[in-house]
């Protein structure tokens, strides 16, 4: 039998572990009381997240290349491998027949803005092929490739035709028209270069 | 009284003697009227390579007052999103043509046209670029055989409302929304010449829809067959005077104006040239409608 001292230690043992506990208890009220005083409001951490979530959040934006391609694409120099990555991604964003899907009346009546951010790829390709000339030959088989592209808007594949055309006519070579229907044969020629 | 002065010569646009100034409603905010008044009377030189434009329009040149007059003989009232663009019943009334409508194709799937299309809904929900929607009232007057009003309240004079009488489309009232500026082409500058252009491209597109008479009256747009880009969607003209011709053309001539003087960049250049590209196939045949305005 343990009478006597026992229950007195026994007791101090639990006082000294309740007090520790409430501390630790404390210490994380007061730590997140404090985060939630330091932090954006919800609505403040919508519109503008820290920098760390920023980073951990970013979506491209509409009709943007990856980090990689961006960097590519912005470079003066762009090696083949490079512009490769950036062609390849271009052919993926470019606007597409089936993205018009559901759109309403009232977004297609115009051109639909969001095709006209779509066609940013494009637009950084041109980009690099007037900044790297001899970059041309890639640029002929991409905008060719993009040209036959039956599933890409019809005004997609005729800008790419109207570049392929110009690039032929600059280099003084003839393009063989047969692979593209007229109606993109059409268009392409509806502005000129 | 100076004040009232500089106002009016601010919101007015100078246009010549047969033409008329195009006047804004108070419900558009003043900074888009001064926007759009430095896109109308913005020196600009489209290139003339080609009579194709100048013969849709009928005119002798492309200046800008020859461009400006065709304008402000289709356009004579501009109005915001947020405005009750349905018209006020009036009284009876004997329209020209009597009995001859446009006929109105419905996309598959639907019962009934849907909006800006339609001459029996008018478009007042958001996300509008821009509506003739003078050409809706006067459609849907004609076919209740009943004169329809407009109650304008001018930008000018807002504290008074004034009755416009639609016996014709060329009265032209057009519905401009917030998306005619939110739509960039230079996304830096919303002054820069690319935007105007694409602005001024849009406002020829609206302009034509009060042209027409009996079967072609309004130009509305056709049903995009299947197989096409935009199928099943009035987005398609079957007239190859139609408006979307007349805005490709615009663009068309515009870019190469910016590529000759070097006023656009290359990226603008591109950008503007899809939207010429996409609008121009969107027509759909070489037919050429009676464009003889109805009403006047």
């Amino acid at each position: 039998m343990r009478f006597g001292t026992e229950p007195l230690k026994e007791y101090k043992k639990k006082a000294i572990l309740t007090l520790v506990l409430s501390g630790v208890f404390a210490g994380a009220l007061l730590l997140t009381f404090l985060f939630r005083k330091e932090g954006p409001s919800p609505s403040q951490r919508k519109d503008n997240p820290s920098p760390i979530a920023r980073q951990e959040m970013k979506i491209p934006e509409i009709g943007e290349l990856s980090p990689a391609a961006e960097t590519a694409a912005k470079s003066k120099r762009t090696s083949i491998i490079e512009f490769q990555r950036v062609a390849e991604e271009a052919l993926q964003i470019l606007p597409k027949k089936r993205d018009v899907g559901d759109m309403r009346q009232e977004e297609v009546h115009q051109t639909p803005s969001i095709f006209v951010q779509k066609i940013q790829p494009l637009i950084k390709i041109n980009r690099i092929v007037r900044e790297n000339p001899e970059l041309k030959g890639a640029a002929f088989t991409f905008y060719k490739t993009c040209a036959v592209r039956e599933d890409f808007m019809t005004a997609v594949r005729a800008r790419c035709l109207n570049h392929l055309r110009k690039l032929a006519t600059e280099s003084g070579q003839s393009l063989d028209l047969s692979p593209f229907p007229e109606a993109v044969r059409k268009l392409s020629e509806f502005i000129p270069f | 009284m100076v004040s009232r002065l500089f106002l009016a010569l601010v919101l007015f646009v100078p246009t010549f003697a047969w033409s008329r100034n195009i006047l804004y409603s108070a419900s558009i905010p003043r900074d888009e009227i001064e926007l759009l008044n430095t896109d109308l009377v913005r020196p600009m030189d489209l290139v003339d390579d080609i009579p194709d434009f100048k013969e849709l329009l009928g005119v002798g040149d492309l200046s800008r007052q020859s461009l400006l007059g065709w304008i402000t003989e289709r356009v004579g009232y501009l109005v915001a999103e947020t405005e009750d663009i349905n018209g006020l019943v009036s009284q009876k009334y004997e329209y020209q043509n009597p009995g001859i409508l446009p006929e109105f194709e419905i996309p598959k799937g639907l019962t009934e046209i849907p909006l800006r299309s339609s001459p029996d809904h008018l478009p007042s929900r958001p996300g509008v670029v821009m509506s003739n929607i003078g050409v809706h009232i006067y459609y849907r007057g004609k076919e209740k055989h009943t004169l329809m009003d407009y109650a304008f309240q001018d930008s000018l004079s807002p504290s008074q409302k004034t009755l416009l009488a639609i016996k014709s489309p060329r009265v032209g009232i057009l519905q401009i929304g917030k998306e005619l500026f939110s739509r960039r082409i230079n996304e830096g500058d919303e002054r820069a010449l690319s935007n105007s252009i694409f602005r001024l491209a849009t406002l020829f597109h609206e302009a034509h829809h009060s042209d027409g008479k009996a079967k072609s009256l309004g130009f509305f747009h056709a049903l995009c067959p299947k197989g096409s880009d935009y199928n099943n969607i009035n987005a398609c003209d079957s007239a190859a005077n139609g408006p979307y011709h007349i805005e490709a053309l615009f663009i068309r001539q515009a870019i190469l104006a910016c590529q000759l003087e070097k006023t656009c960049s290359d990226d603008e250049i591109e950008r503007l040239a899809y939207i010429g590209v996409d609008l121009e196939s969107r027509v759909l045949s070489d037919a050429i409608w009676d464009g003889t305005p109805e009403g006047i």
